[in-house]
């Protein structure tokens, strides 16, 4: 996996004009929970080996579980409206949980730790959380949707390029 | 709308389903050891201890057996006759002196059966209308491992005369030709075998390494360009060929120059062929939900060559190959084929609840059946696992 796709792994797969309809509008609990969110990848990420260790499965298998999982919440997204943002609820909940700490993304991170380094994953997380918190400064969305529409479509053709990668792989 | 208490929950309910999932149907465990050099050793004699105590006074072996109802299923073939022979020279080389005697009668019933062409020697099937050449090529590269073992050049001739018949059956193209029709004594046209080509190609290389500057790297080269540009394509074949034989040919030829690009990029794509095949046979289990999930275990035969292509490729790392930095990967692959015939093995407790435990003791069964592939290439395997277990530690 080079620099490259690891990073825009992580950012189509946050999908942050899509995450802007379900977070608040308001930059401080947007960017605690994206701080938080940032937190708990750098520790997963340094445990993602020996997690992947403890369960006998290899990194190609992990990168087909990874590029599944990205596949189908991307044509989820495809064809579902997104969520509308609940008033209340602080950089916990509903920022970090349920929002950003989602299956997709966390597994994708995982996966560009062990495939590249915590660094890298580290970097990769920032660059998808950054326009994210951005974005919570915009009070109205005008081009977010048919955006969001767009990452998904992204997310898809790198999942499927991660499953092929996993298959064919040693 | 939503509360926020539905979406957490829809939030946790979604991380439990995914995770779940994922277990039960994609993250399955591969089952890949660890195996130890010792469990490895005990395997190998094992192995071999079958196919002495399974050979027949000609030389020949119990050709395949069913345990379930105590039955010798008779049948016979000499493509796999060669073959065990040349797992026993390998055995012998590997440091399994017991294994030599059975190699050698081996080599004695091969050899009555030599017959001459009109530009070298082949093993002969006697009655059928064309001959395959797979016996032919296998003796070949068991004389050489038996060459290599005991630096005897008693049967160098007879080594010429089996590679000058393979060179008959090359075409200009570099296809091979699968069968020798005795009534022209010529090759028969478009004859092919999934596996004939590689085996060629590996006991020509053999040739090549054992005897540089007598003439045989134009012709391995000629069938290395087929297999690796045109086979897959000339001969309709989709998926590509999980072909063992040709990654000893690499092996082979690694040891003797540095590798092409081209070879290296067939290595690079065998080693994507074995890996996925070993990762999905370490996940099966006689369990009914990995049956239904991941279909029934291979033939041991099956998970044997996959273990020796990857050895294969390794010794061909080992030798300086550049296989794109994947050498502990495919060494873990190894490994992992070594642990999976280790624990499929019969072991003498299993052995000592059926009807003829010499027959069952130490060998692979797949619904009940083996087959003397089965221990040839499962042995060929663990051979190949116990250089690399050895080699690392």
């Amino acid at each position: 996996m080079t620099a490259i796709v690891a990073v825009g792994l992580l950012v189509l797969t946050v999908n942050p004009p899509r995450r802007f309809f379900e977070l608040p509008r308001r930059p401080e609990p947007v960017a605690g929970g994206a701080t938080i969110t940032l937190i708990v990848l750098v520790v997963l990420g340094f445990a993602a080996e020996p997690i992947i260790d403890a369960l006998d499965i290899s990194l190609p298998t992990f990168r087909i579980a990874v590029g599944g999982v990205v596949a189908v919440r991307a044509i989820i997204d495809l064809f579902r409206a997104p969520e509308e943002a609940l008033d209340g609820g602080g950089a916990f909940v509903p920022v970090f949980f349920p929002v950003l700490f989602r299956p997709e993304f966390v597994l994708a991170a995982m996966l560009v730790a062990v495939d590249r380094n915590i660094g890298m994953m580290a970097l990769a997380a920032a660059v998808a959380l950054a326009p994210v918190v951005a974005m919570a400064a915009l009070s109205r969305a005008r081009l977010h949707r048919p955006l969001g529409v767009l990452v998904s479509g992204g997310a898809l053709v790198l999942a499927i390029d991660q499953m092929v990668d996993g298959v064919l792989a040693l | 709308m939503k509360s926020l208490r539905s979406r957490v929950v829809t939030g946790a309910a979604t991380w439990v389903v995914v995770l779940m999932v994922l277990r039960l149907v994609v993250l399955q465990p591969e089952r890949c050891g660890p195996v130890t050099t010792a469990e490895l050793r005990t395997a190998v004699e094992a192995a071999v201890d079958w196919l002495a105590r399974n050979q027949l006074p000609d030389g020949s072996w119990l050709y395949r057996y069913d345990a379930d109802v105590a039955e010798d299923l008779g049948g016979y073939n000499s493509s796999r006759h060669a073959g065990v022979t040349f797992s026993l020279y390998q055995a012998a080389a590997a440091g399994f002196p017991e294994a030599l005697p059975v190699a050698e009668r081996g080599t004695a019933w091969l050899l009555e059966r030599v017959s001459p062409t009109d530009t070298g020697v082949l093993i002969d099937e006697r009655g059928a209308a064309t001959v395959p050449l797979g016996p032919s090529a296998l003796f070949l590269a068991a004389l050489g491992e038996r060459r290599d073992l005991l630096d005897d050049h008693q049967y160098d001739e007879t080594m010429a005369g089996l590679g000058r018949f393979l060179e008959g059956q090359v075409d200009a193209t570099g296809f091979v030709s699968a069968r020798w029709d005795r009534s022209t004594r010529a090759a028969v046209p478009d004859a092919i075998d999934v596996f004939f080509t590689g085996e060629t190609y590996f006991s020509l290389a053999r040739l090549a390494r054992l005897f540089p500057g007598e003439g045989w790297e134009s012709s391995t080269d000629l069938v290395a360009d087929y297999i690796i540009n045109e086979r897959d394509e000339a001969e309709d074949i989709y998926p590509p060929v999980s072909d063992h034989w040709g990654a000893y040919a690499i092996a082979e030829t690694a040891e003797r120059r540095d590798l092409t690009p081209d070879e290296v990029g067939y290595a690079a794509r065998m080693a994507d062929i074995f890996g996925p095949q070993i990762r999905w046979e370490s996940q099966r289990t006689e369990s009914w939900f990995t049956r239904f999930t991941r279909g029934r275990r291979a033939l041991p035969a099956g998970v044997g060559t996959l273990g020796e292509g990857t050895a294969a490729l390794w010794r061909a790392g080992a030798a300086g190959a550049t296989l794109e930095d994947a050498q502990e990967v495919i060494a873990e692959r190894v490994s992992c084929v070594g642990a999976m015939l280790v624990e499929r093995q019969v072991t003498p407790e299993e052995a000592a609840l059926l009807a003829e435990p010499g027959r069952v003791e130490g060998a692979w069964f797949q619904f009940g059946v083996t087959q003397m592939d089965d221990q040839q290439h499962a042995l060929s395997a663990l051979l190949g696992a116990l250089v690399v277990a050895e080699d690392a530690a």
